[in-house]
């Protein structure tokens, strides 16, 4: 009897921990993801190597980190190199039938390596994922999953619905609105207007028939109204999968991306700057019967852990060139020690910079001046200050200077271990300032 | 009124647009008037005229139309578009649609939309 588990890996794009319920969020945002975390176990820390999107997808598909696959912005010219391990591949290899009910093949195409089916909805849609819907691609995967039921299959689907422009459906749009956000005298987005991004959603989704959305507030409500629309998606998918009987086959494995930076640190509604909000992502695991229920796990983990661990659990053995750390031991309980005590997170989209995490401190180093003015150098109690809101990088130098000599050390070693001189950073430069030229 | 009048008028406004008049421009809509732009709704004369400004402003306009239709009181223009925005987030041009509906002889709706041209394609 084949006891290899069925994989249903769901990801939800811009989701961020912080806007969910069982991670402590305000907001009855995710009672079908509370419940799924309920049933399985929750990671309380999976933090990304690479944000936005192409990087920090292609990290958790290669399982390696970004300064190795090379993947480091979006839009980029790069291509991921040929030997790059690639999860679906190792799956299909060993049997599973892999479907992705995905869209980023369209924007690279190594994201289609390994599947034998690639569904893509949002191809309807004439600005693709900015407008598909949980609902399209539920449409999709699940009349697939009811044919494949009798096969081991490996299924991702990749739910968009979080990521600007936060236009939720109508019968979502008026959950956590209360007041007037077209108020003029409210001056709480003045600061976006300044942000080519803040101009596209001032010249489009924030114009409504009652005039201009100036209430930043609000704007924070459609978040979590997008929020609470695709956890009604992911609970229809999860239903539709119980119903099948394949509950106690199929290991469920829900993570995002990357978080959103809703006005924090100056960064409106957007996935750029390496602060929590943006770098930790939800992480939830159930396998009925297999694994346990209600537990959470506190280590740090990066998002390059999760092809090893899917590999580990499918009975398959790790390539040597995937970096991640498998923590299938740690979910089963068969082990309590691991984790990361160091993550070293990196951007080059908006702006060019590294990040060291321990416990404790997150340093921050930016190769380029950023879009706000900030300091080239921030340093943050994290345990003092979780919100990362007091720059003590001249109050603790010594912590920082130790911290920067590290964060630069591994860099040069990681170059050096692949026979190249120079930060992909400053070669590759920010991939998206040049949208700065609107202001021209 | 005939639809070759209100084909005549799209193109009046068009033309009016591409000089760059406002108050010509202006003088084609109701008072009531909506323009739906991507996501965006701009209701009422007042928003209108800021759309207007705002595009102007953003250097949007038509490269070439490729084709007109009129489905009763309905103008289909399916135009190629640019402007410094949309170069300045790498599109050196975008594939749309402008559809004017009329009524008592103004514009009382138009919506400016993508066709199927997926522009984010390989983004």
């Amino acid at each position: 009897m084949d006891m290899r588990p069925n994989i249903l890996l769901i990801s939800i794009d811009s989701l961020g921990a912080n806007h969910l319920g069982c991670y402590g969020y305000q907001r009855p945002t995710s009672p079908h993801m509370d419940a799924l975390a309920a049933q399985g176990v929750l990671c309380e820390r999976l933090l990304c190597p690479a944000i936005p999107t192409l990087p920090s997808y292609t990290t958790l598909y290669t399982g390696q980190h970004p300064i190795t696959h090379g993947i480091v912005s979006h839009p980029c010219d790069n291509n991921l190199g040929r030997q790059a391990p690639f999860l679906p591949w190792f799956l299909l290899q060993a049997g599973y039938t892999t479907c992705a009910v995905d869209s980023l093949m369209r924007s690279r195409l190594w994201f289609g390596r390994g599947y034998e089916f690639y569904i893509d909805p949002s191809i309807r849609h004439t600005l693709l994922y900015l407008a598909v819907t949980c609902e399209d691609l539920n449409a999709r995967a699940i009349p697939w999953l009811r044919a494949h039921v009798s096969e081991p299959f490996f299924l991702f689907i990749h739910y968009w619905d979080p990521h600007w422009p936060f236009n939720p459906p109508e019968r979502y749009r008026h959950l956590y609105c209360q007041g007037d956000p077209t108020d003029p005298d409210n001056h709480s987005l003045d600061a976006w207007w300044k942000h080519p991004l803040g101009v596209a959603a001032r010249d489009t989704w924030l114009r409504t028939a009652d005039g201009l959305i100036t209430d930043a507030e609000y704007v924070t409500a459609l978040y979590d109204q997008e929020v609470r629309y695709v956890d009604d998606g992911v609970g229809q998918l999860i239903k539709a999968l119980d119903e099948l009987g394949l509950a106690e086959k199929t290991l469920v494995v829900l993570t995002g991306d990357h978080g959103e930076s809703m006005t924090e640190h100056g960064i409106y509604f957007e996935h750029h700057g390496l602060y929590d909000c943006t770098l930790h992502v939800p992480l939830i695991v159930r396998w009925t019967e297999h694994l346990p229920s209600g537990v959470c796990l506190p280590h740090t983990l990066q998002v390059s852990d999760i092809a090893p661990t899917l590999l580990e659990a499918a009975g398959l053995s790790v390539p040597t060139a995937m970096e991640g750390r498998s923590f299938w031991r740690l979910l089963t309980g068969e082990e309590q020690v691991g984790g990361h005590e160091r993550v070293i997170s990196l951007e080059c989209t908006w702006q060019a910079k590294w990040s060291l995490r321990t416990d404790q401190y997150k340093f921050i180093l930016a190769r380029q001046p950023d879009l706000y003015g900030n300091s080239p150098r921030e340093l943050y109690d994290l345990e003092a200050d979780p919100l990362e809101k007091h720059n003590i990088v001249t109050q603790r130098s010594e912590i920082a200077a130790a911290m920067e000599a590290e964060l630069e050390g591994w860099i040069a070693d990681r170059l050096q271990a692949s026979g190249r001189e120079e930060d992909p950073l400053l070669t590759h430069g920010v991939s998206l300032r040049r949208a700065s030229a609107i202001f021209d | 009124m005939r639809g070759t009048d209100l084909e005549a008028m799209t193109k009046a406004y068009l033309q009016a647009y591409d000089q760059r008049d406002l108050s010509e421009c202006m003088g084609f809509f109701a008072e009531d008037a909506i323009i739906r732009f991507a996501m965006g709704v701009y209701k009422g004369k007042q928003a209108i005229e800021e759309w207007h400004k705002d595009r102007f402003g953003a250097d949007l306009r038509m490269i070439r139309v490729e084709g007109t239709r009129i489905q009763g009181d309905k103008v289909i223009v399916d135009a190629i578009a640019t402007s410094k925005t949309a170069k300045a987030w790498g599109f050196d041009s975008v594939a749309g649609t402008a559809t004017f509906v009329f009524q008592g002889g103004k514009i009382k709706q138009v919506k400016f939309g993508l066709r199927m041209s997926i522009p984010l394609e390989g983004w």
